[in-house]
């Protein structure tokens, strides 16, 4: 064993190099390289800048420099990331799109199944066919409502967050797709350490089939907040460049926001909003952009419902809490059975609110690799019967216990 | 116990992190009861924390792969993790800081942080000499190689001529940082009796140290302290298991540091609640105990959680009040 790993092996910080399921030994070796290149000879200050950030962007290695660049002023954000041009439709995604939902035919359905069979094993897709699997899913996306209608029977799900084998078992639970319809609530990216295949794959469902899945975007879909809570980090790790999450979050504009599931339960990620009395209202909204600061799209991706009425300021900086006396007043004008979100752990995996007019769906297990709440997803069958499978996390045998990447605690 | 010496640089980047963000240092209107001495406290710690990250690296022969990894880990630390750093920190200052102005006009006091790692408070206190004038003498203690790191970069952040360490690391005889394995008691006793007053009152700093300590050496190390030393304080900050349904987190906890960094919490599930964790210190009295989460909720003025919540977007209260629940902040005099 030379010096280099050795060294490594004493120091087992989980860093963002080893995360993947790869052995310890090697995938330091391989990673010596690049840390040469790394900003090793830089000096952090104490405002913990890397002295010589602005030689670094063509750098890969160099991640996140927009992030530390922040220095304890959060509001910076926005012009950080201007200054490294990451500005929407830069990946050219949707430079060409069709005035026509896109037909499928045998060879690009060739070419979804590729693609969804290599995704299915936890493999990601090259960053060409990432891009046209982008493109495909902007000339499908782009022609789906604000307020998308969906059919029952329908299996809905909560936040994913990048547990790609927690996803895989989901599916177990709840049946194949295509077979089981499917609605996902947003938030695929950001925390688990496998959100490029998980979006990917999903994405790759969706174009493939259109009508049997529907994926609406969640808070964590946003160039903003994937900078801070993973998904950029780890496309730069797994494609050496941001292309590949420009691409995404360009196709996360043309997510649509809510559906609407036999005209009786609304579904979307967060909650309601003040700005929104009816659902007509949502339609009217131009959601094909990056998830505003404030406003009603905003709020329908970020506000969470609250035991105190009204309308109240959200602890997340973002969105609002709604009582139940809001909720009641949503459903009714709306004449509702339900409102089916996200956006929160609850430990069971599903929780009611607001005496049954507001339900919240979890489907990450074990979140994070840390919390302990179990999942769930709840089916409703064609006669609007519902009913929630809970799950845990999946088993993983065979995986090298020595290179998984622990989660954060405070030791 | 490698495995967790190395836990200190897993502490020691979060710290940095936090720092880097902006969450600490902060002013004592943060409290909603405000300390004296606290700013005077906080002087410097950016900057004493940064010169001693960037000394890592030219120190030793190991550093710079050291420095890389702090710096790696310091920049994907996420803003749950910067909150709970936050709040572990000013868990164990706020006592500390309220114990030393207590005792600050008649009395001399010594403390002793016992598995001190890369931890700098010793610092906080040593520079600050016209306000913590009654610190007799500060002891850092640890294991052997943490107890050589430390030395060699304070010597070598000393050597740069630089203000934050003087020429004389001992500070005139005021600090050691002395090796000892905490599971030799015997030794640890004697080591504490030959450079310290038994007689003066004593203050005893155990984060997350004895969380790594059998149960009955950890007892042991309680109850010896308590019968050595006249009088002190004990500050503690350690994770709990979750008692009854509430379990969970410790189970997968204490399974994913032994399965990924052979790091072993041998009382997690046992001290599993804040009546288990604190029932240890049964000789003594003023014992009280909060779980970080109402720690948060007491502690910090609502000027302060605003101002928390604008350096990074914490998406996830419920991810923060799990954690928080299953950490804990305990002191106790006697």
């Amino acid at each position: 064993m030379d010096m280099d790993m050795d060294m490594d092996m004493d120091v087992p910080m989980h860093d963002a190099m080893s995360e993947q399921l790869i052995p310890t030994i090697n995938e330091d070796s391989n990673n010596s390289d690049n840390e040469n290149n790394d900003n090793t000879n830089n000096t952090i200050n104490s405002n913990g800048n890397n002295n010589d950030n602005n030689n670094n962007n063509n750098n890969n290695n160099n991640n996140n420099n927009n992030i530390t660049n922040n220095g304890g002023n959060g509001g910076d954000n926005e012009n950080d990331y201007q200054e490294i041009d990451f500005k929407p439709g830069s990946s050219g995604i949707a430079d060409n799109k069709s005035n026509k939902p896109l037909e499928l035919n045998p060879s690009n359905i060739n070419q979804l199944d590729a693609w969804i069979e290599k995704l299915s094993k936890c493999e990601i897709l090259s960053e060409d066919d990432v891009s046209r699997l982008c493109r495909m899913a902007v000339d499908v996306l782009q022609f789906e409502d604000n307020v998308q209608p969906v059919n029952v029977p329908v299996t809905i799900c909560g936040d994913i967050h990048g547990q790609f084998h927690d996803l895989m078992e989901l599916f177990k639970i709840g049946g194949p797709c295509p077979d089981t319809n499917y609605l996902f609530m947003g938030d695929y990216v950001d925390r688990g350490y496998y959100s490029v295949e998980t979006v990917s794959f999903l994405v790759a469902m969706k174009v493939r089939y259109p009508h049997r899945i529907t994926i609406l975007r969640g808070n964590h879909e946003s160039r903003q907040i994937t900078q801070v809570y993973g998904f950029y980090d780890e496309c730069l790790r797994k494609y050496g460049s941001a292309n590949v999450w420009k691409m995404f979050t360009d196709l996360f504009d043309y997510f649509p926001i809510t559906a609407l599931v036999d005209n009786k339960i609304f579904c979307l990620h967060g909650g309601l909003s003040p700005m929104i009395e009816t659902i007509d209202q949502v339609r009217e909204l131009n959601r094909i952009q990056e998830v505003p600061h404030e406003g009603p799209m905003c709020d329908l991706l970020w506000s969470d419902p609250d035991d105190r009425g009204g309308w109240g300021i959200s602890p997340r900086g973002a969105g609002f809490t709604f009582g139940q006396d809001i909720s009641e007043q949503f459903n009714h004008t709306n004449d509702l059975s339900l409102v089916a979100r996200a956006h929160q752990l609850v430990m069971e995996g599903y929780a009611w609110s607001h005496q049954q007019n507001v339900v919240t769906i979890f489907s990450a297990p074990n979140y994070c690799y840390r919390c302990g709440n179990q999942a769930a997803i709840m089916e409703v069958d064609e006669n609007n019967n519902r009913q929630f499978l809970q799950y845990d996390p999946s088993v993983r045998p065979g995986e090298p216990t020595v290179s998984r990447k622990t989660p954060d605690y405070f030791l | 116990m490698q495995s967790i010496q190395q836990t200190d640089f897993d502490a020691f980047s979060a710290k940095l992190a936090c720092i880097s963000k902006g969450y600490l240092p902060t002013n004592r209107q943060a409290l909603i009861d405000p300390i004296e001495k606290w700013d005077q406290f906080y002087q410097d710690y950016k900057s004493l924390y940064f010169e001693y990250l960037n000394t890592i690296k030219i120190s030793t022969l190991k550093g710079k792969r050291l420095f890389l990894k702090i710096t790696r880990a310091m920049q994907s630390s996420q803003p749950v993790m910067n909150y709970g750093t936050y709040l572990r920190t000013l868990s164990i200052d706020i006592p500390l800081l309220q114990y030393l102005n207590s005792n600050l006009i008649h009395k001399q006091c010594q403390i002793v942080n016992l598995g001190c790692g890369s931890d700098l408070r010793c610092l906080q206190i040593l520079n600050n000499k016209d306000i913590f004038p009654h610190v007799i003498k500060y002891i850092d203690l640890d294991f052997k190689e943490s107890v050589e790191l430390k030395q060699s970069i304070l010597k070598s952040i000393s050597s740069s001529q630089n203000s934050l360490v003087p020429i004389d690391t001992t500070w005139g005889g005021r600090f050691e940082a002395v090796a000892s394995d905490l599971n030799d008691l015997d030794n640890t006793l004697l080591i504490l009796k030959s450079k310290l007053d038994v007689k003066i009152p004593t203050i005893f700093i155990t984060e997350c140290t004895l969380c790594y300590i059998k149960e009955k050496e950890s007892q042991d190390l309680i109850d010896s302290i308590r019968t050595v030393f006249d009088s002190g304080l004990w500050i503690s900050y350690d994770p709990i298991g979750g008692a009854n349904s509430d379990n969970r987190f410790g189970i997968i906890m204490k399974e994913n540091l032994l399965m990924s960094r052979n790091l072993d919490l041998p009382t997690l599930l046992l001290y599993n609640s804040k009546e288990s964790y604190s029932n240890r210190w049964k000789n003594y009295k003023d014992v009280k105990i909060q779980n970080m989460w109402d720690f948060l909720n007491s502690n910090l003025h609502p000027m302060e959680l605003k101002r928390l919540q604008s350096l990074q977007f914490l998406d996830e209260f419920e991810e923060l009040k799990i954690m928080q629940n299953h950490y804990v902040t305990m002191n106790a005099r006697w």
